[in-house]
């Protein structure tokens, strides 16, 4: 079985603030800041987990359907992925 | 659940910034390697001599401690931070450790190798001063013969590796007739110029920098005019962030709430910095964090406040209170009022 893990891009700087996330590109120059579910999400983008499982802790932590949180964690990871925020790990095979 | 997941945008920064102030996070932390220079300039506010500088280890101390309260920018200077043979070190162990840097140096020492080396680390800012276009002038004020070619070359090396410096210039009586060859030159350098006048009083309290700055009619008749010499806003300048998402950490450890902020709040040789700062912080501190515009006694009936770009730190040195007036912010407002208003000497 194959996975696709997700881990935030090098160099990338961050920091939590109260229920947001703050995160900086290297030159210190261009400023994201992350909405509480999107924080969740970033938080779980540590490169050990892929979107299914970032999807199952979501339905854990917020009372929402596993159909909803799926749509939120695709277009969520879509869109860090396109500011260049979030990357895909190498892909790794289950044994 | 989110329909905007992230915001982008560079004014995202001063909202980041107001939220860390709301909270007293330390955002922008201004640290002082050393007070030692190599230049021996006249208007300089630095008037203390510390020769116990943090080591390399005790600074990774501190930088650790500023992450964990939520640090992300840093500001490096000094005196001279190159004056520091492990000015390098600590640079990079900041920035390996997620901190983002800028420095500011007055470029003398800099080496083709140093330069590769600061661009390797990214900073967000590089700062550097010239005080003249001609070395004349400038060492005028540097008292060091050869600083101003050892200045451009510096410059110049930067540039080379990629790094784009602002080139910050205090107008005085000295270069007051320069300020249009200074700019023309700094940008055939590759550099971005930034001409000020604003001066500060020194950290002692004296006011001598102040001999130097220039009056009004010379520089009404210099051919330079300030890009946004003019109002503040009718309700004038907001109170600043120190003590609430700045700081400031001298040579020996000391905490501040501003580089010119001269009202020591702890020492980290002593205390911890999430003590000094949020554990059990003074009582100075905790008023400079309450204050609020209406409590400016002297500037709210002010007619000039629109004009005015006070400062909480020399408002401190100059009279002896945060809420106070000073002296130096109200010479300048009047002096952004009739460089406004030209011809109303």
């Amino acid at each position: 079985m194959m996975g696709s893990q997700i881990a935030r891009a090098e160099d990338i700087i961050w920091r939590r603030i109260e229920d947001e996330t703050v995160v900086i590109t290297d030159d210190g120059l261009s400023v994201h800041v992350l909405n509480k579910t999107a924080t969740y999400i970033w938080e779980l983008c540590d490169g050990s987990c892929g979107p299914d499982e970032i999807t199952a802790s979501l339905c854990e932590r917020f009372d929402v359907s596993s159909e909803e949180a799926n749509a939120d964690v695709k277009d969520i990871i879509a869109k860090l992925e396109q500011m260049g925020l979030l990357k895909r790990a190498a892909e790794v095979t289950d044994q | 659940m989110s329909i905007q997941p992230a915001r982008t945008q560079r004014p995202l920064l001063h909202e980041v910034m107001a939220k860390c102030s709301r909270l007293n996070i330390p955002m922008q932390v201004v640290l002082e390697l050393t007070y030692r220079c190599n230049l021996r300039c006249s208007h300089c506010y630095i008037d203390l001599a510390e020769t116990d500088e943090l080591s390399f280890d005790e600074w990774k101390e501190v930088l650790g401690q500023l992450k964990e309260e939520g640090s992300i920018y840093l500001l490096f200077t000094g005196g001279e931070i190159m004056v520091r043979n492990d000015f390098l070190e600590i640079a990079t162990y900041a920035r390996r450790n997620g901190l983002l840097i800028g420095l500011l140096t007055n470029c003398t020492l800099i080496t083709p190798d140093i330069s590769r080396a600061i661009a390797e680390l990214r900073p967000f800012s590089i700062g550097t001063s010239l005080y003249g276009a001609t070395a004349s002038t400038h060492e005028s004020v540097t008292g060091v013969p050869g600083s101003f070619h050892k200045t451009l070359e510096g410059i110049q090396l930067l540039v080379a590796a990629g790094v784009v410096p602002t080139v910050q210039t205090i107008v005085m009586q000295t270069n007051v007739q320069e300020l249009p060859q200074i700019e023309e030159l700094v940008e055939s350098l590759g550099a971005r110029s930034d001409i000020n006048i604003g001066m500060a009083p020194s950290k002692t309290g004296s006011d001598f920098p102040f001999q130097y700055a220039p009056g009004v009619e010379s520089l009404l008749n210099c051919g330079w005019q300030p890009e946004t010499p003019g109002p503040t806003g009718e309700q004038g300048p907001q109170l600043c962030k120190a003590g609430k998402a700045n700081c400031s950490i001298s040579p020996h450890g000391d905490v501040f709430p501003c580089i010119l902020f001269p009202m020591k709040l702890g020492n980290l040789r002593e205390s911890s910095f999430d003590s000094i700062w949020r554990l059990e912080p003074c009582a100075e501190l905790r008023y400079l964090r309450s204050m609020r515009r209406s409590d400016l006694y002297a500037c709210n009936g002010c007619e000039l406040r629109a004009y005015c770009q006070r400062c909480t730190g020399s408002a401190y040195i100059e009279s002896g209170r945060m809420d106070g007036p000073s002296s130096s912010a109200c010479r300048q407002a009047q002096l952004r009022w009739q460089l406004t208003e030209v011809g109303e000497v």
